[in-house]
């Protein structure tokens, strides 16, 4: 399933490119085509693997990744239908398949189904689960829109690249929908956490850094609304949190295993 | 001025809340990186020596510098203690600054068309227009219309999500709340770990005179052989009287009066499962909850429902309309255009 996903991914990205480097409006039609099959096929992929084990596909950072993609995907593609926009696809999809890569990457031991841990056994699992992925998803998303504003020619005059005006507000908007949903995450997890271990917060690496990529992505809110921060330095900032957001993702797992730090956390 | 009136004004500055941000993030991102004594040990002298033995073996020498430094105890690390005071105070300078201006926007909000361009509005003149028109595109499109009348002149003031602007209070008081709670937690809270063998009563001790006893430990697997859930059995004693029990399981803790009894592990014996179990007392845990609430609500209410308000001023020969909005709102612009399109088409 992770495979075909890939593959549909690739190509969404080479007919975006085509779309927004020549112009031409069947790549663009096709970008979106690639990036629906991959949407469609995850979700199907996601949903056959949930009922095979019987649970939410949430329990492992192989899981997690591709809920993550999912969510990317999905709103990726809802701010590409309401803003009828494709130039920016590619952005959006170079990020999906760098958290596909990711979850690719994972060897077949992670990939296998396992029963639910006793510790997961808990409705909070869906909830923190979901809205982390969510979360996660749109400022996937925004995170493309900025890079594509960094290395955006600028100005409102080449006819192939978006104006910069439009990318700024996908970018707001990406991120607009992302930050509740992260918020969300963290109550939900401080919520789960007290029910599990008798309190909302230990200061686990995960948890740490998951309050590190908040404090990063309302730097940006602040930034935009009250010192007026617009254009490429704006776009840094959310670039940035969103490395943070990633290396949350994948550098703190990775730290935890290496150098043997303690979490309880699976994803 | 007093030093007392500017300091306090000092840290309602966006620039100082800002800041403080960012060294709450260093500090964050410095607590996710070290390894972290965790809260359940740190009274615990006995057991704070074993983790810290074991925590020198695995990463070195250095790690008796770093807690003696504070690093391994981050959360009570006195400069980032200092730091959640300075973030509390400095948002609630922010916010009882703000307080009037966005009660004032929410409830007594001028009718009187800007004498001014105001930075982040838009305008467009139109001809005239009937201000039932106007006030029926408006209407339609989920705004609440007033409108004021002054010789041949009209203006129309019409807001959506106009208690919006007291979204950001809500969200300065959430954090208050939590800088509260996780005092509340620090420092009135406390949790006590109890080993109970099978039939076996144990004192829970902190004064609350209870005892726990351990009425049996099951372990329930899947075909596979695997896991699929510990339950204990437990009851909850005051003197020989059985006040709480039931089933306690690694997220279904027991609760009786503010306390929770949390399954933290268990070894085997023989005869049964030796049981830990966890007391905990924690006083901020419904203030967490409460700041929680209101920073999601705070939060969504303002990224999901700005305050945006058309002014119209409908006059002989004219109609100019403005839109702004609370914060920074990308569909302001677009509204406007469809606004004067729809219009233009009556």
């Amino acid at each position: 399933m992770l495979t075909a996903t890939y593959i549909f991914l690739w190509a969404a990205l080479v007919l975006y490119g085509l779309h927004l480097l020549g112009g031409s409006d069947w790549a663009g039609w096709g970008g979106t085509g690639g990036a629906v099959a991959a949407w469609v096929v995850l979700t199907g992929g996601l949903a056959i693997r949930g009922l095979r084990a019987g649970h939410w596909p949430l329990t492992n950072r192989y899981e997690f990744g591709l809920c993550f993609l999912w969510a990317l995907l999905a709103v990726h593609l809802l701010l590409e239908i309401s803003a009828g926009e494709r130039r920016w696809g590619g952005f959006g999809i170079g990020v999906a398949i760098l958290v596909a890569t990711t979850a690719l990457a994972h060897p077949p031991g992670e990939r296998a189904i396992y029963p639910l841990a006793p510790a997961l056994r808990s409705v909070w699992l869906p909830i923190h689960g979901l809205t982390a992925a969510v979360g996660y998803g749109a400022c996937g998303v925004g995170a493309g829109l900025a890079l594509m504003r960094t290395v955006h020619p600028g100005g409102e005059r080449g006819p192939k690249w978006p104006p910069v005006v439009s990318v700024e507000r996908a970018m707001g908007r990406a991120l607009g929908l992302g930050f509740p949903w992260l918020t969300l995450s963290i109550l939900s997890g401080g919520i789960w956490a007290e029910v599990a271990w008798g309190r909302y917060w230990g200061w686990d690496p995960k948890e740490s850094w998951s309050l590190v990529v908040w404090l990063g992505y309302l730097l940006f809110f602040h930034l935009r609304a009250v010192r007026g921060w617009r254009g490429r330095r704006l776009a840094g900032v959310v670039v940035a949190a969103f490395v943070l957001l990633y290396f949350g993702f994948v550098g703190i797992p990775a730290l935890v295993r290496g150098i043997r730090l303690e979490s309880l956390h699976g994803f | 001025m007093s030093t007392l009136r500017r300091v306090w004004r000092f840290l309602g500055r966006m620039g100082v809340a800002s800041s403080l941000l960012f060294l709450l993030l260093l500090f964050s991102l410095l607590g996710s990186l070290l390894p972290q004594l965790p809260p359940s040990i740190v009274g615990n002298p006995a057991r704070r020596a074993t983790w810290l033995a074991a925590a020198r073996e695995r990463w070195g020498p250095a790690i008796e510098g770093l807690y003696r430094w504070g690093f391994l105890t981050l959360s009570r690390f006195p400069l980032f203690v200092a730091l959640l005071v300075l973030t509390a105070l400095s948002t609630l300078s922010c916010t009882l600054s703000r307080w009037r201006a966005a009660w004032r926007q929410a409830f007594h909000r001028s009718l009187r068309f800007p004498a001014a361009h105001l930075p982040g509005s838009h305008t467009v003149t139109l001809p005239s227009l009937p201000a039932a028109d106007l006030r029926a595109a408006l209407e339609e499109r989920g705004y609440r219309v007033r409108a004021a009348s002054e010789g041949e002149v009209t203006c129309l003031r019409a807001d959506r999500y106009g208690l919006s602007g007291l979204a950001t209070l809500v969200t300065h008081l959430a954090v208050l709340l939590l800088v509260v709670a996780y005092g509340l937690s620090g420092w009135l809270g406390w949790r006590a770990e109890v080993a109970v063998g099978p039939g076996e009563v144990a004192a829970v001790g902190r004064g609350t005179g209870l005892a726990v006893r351990n009425d049996g430990f099951t372990v329930a697997h899947y075909p596979d052989g695997s896991v699929a859930d510990y339950r204990a059995q437990v009851a909850l004693l005051a003197g020989d009287r059985v006040v709480a029990e039931g089933v306690v399981r690694v997220n279904g803790p027991l609760r009786f009066r503010g306390l929770g009894v949390y399954l933290m592990g268990f070894r085997e014996r023989e005869g049964g499962g030796v049981l830990t179990l966890q007391v905990v007392h924690d006083p901020g845990e419904g203030v967490a909850l409460a700041g929680g609430l209101l920073l999601l609500a705070g939060v969504t209410a303002t990224v999901y429902l700005p305050h945006r308000w058309v002014i119209a001023r409908l006059e002989r020969g004219q109609t100019v309309l403005t839109v702004r909005s609370s914060g920074r709102d990308d569909g302001v612009e677009a509204e406007l255009t469809a606004l004067a399109r729809e219009l233009a088409g009556c």
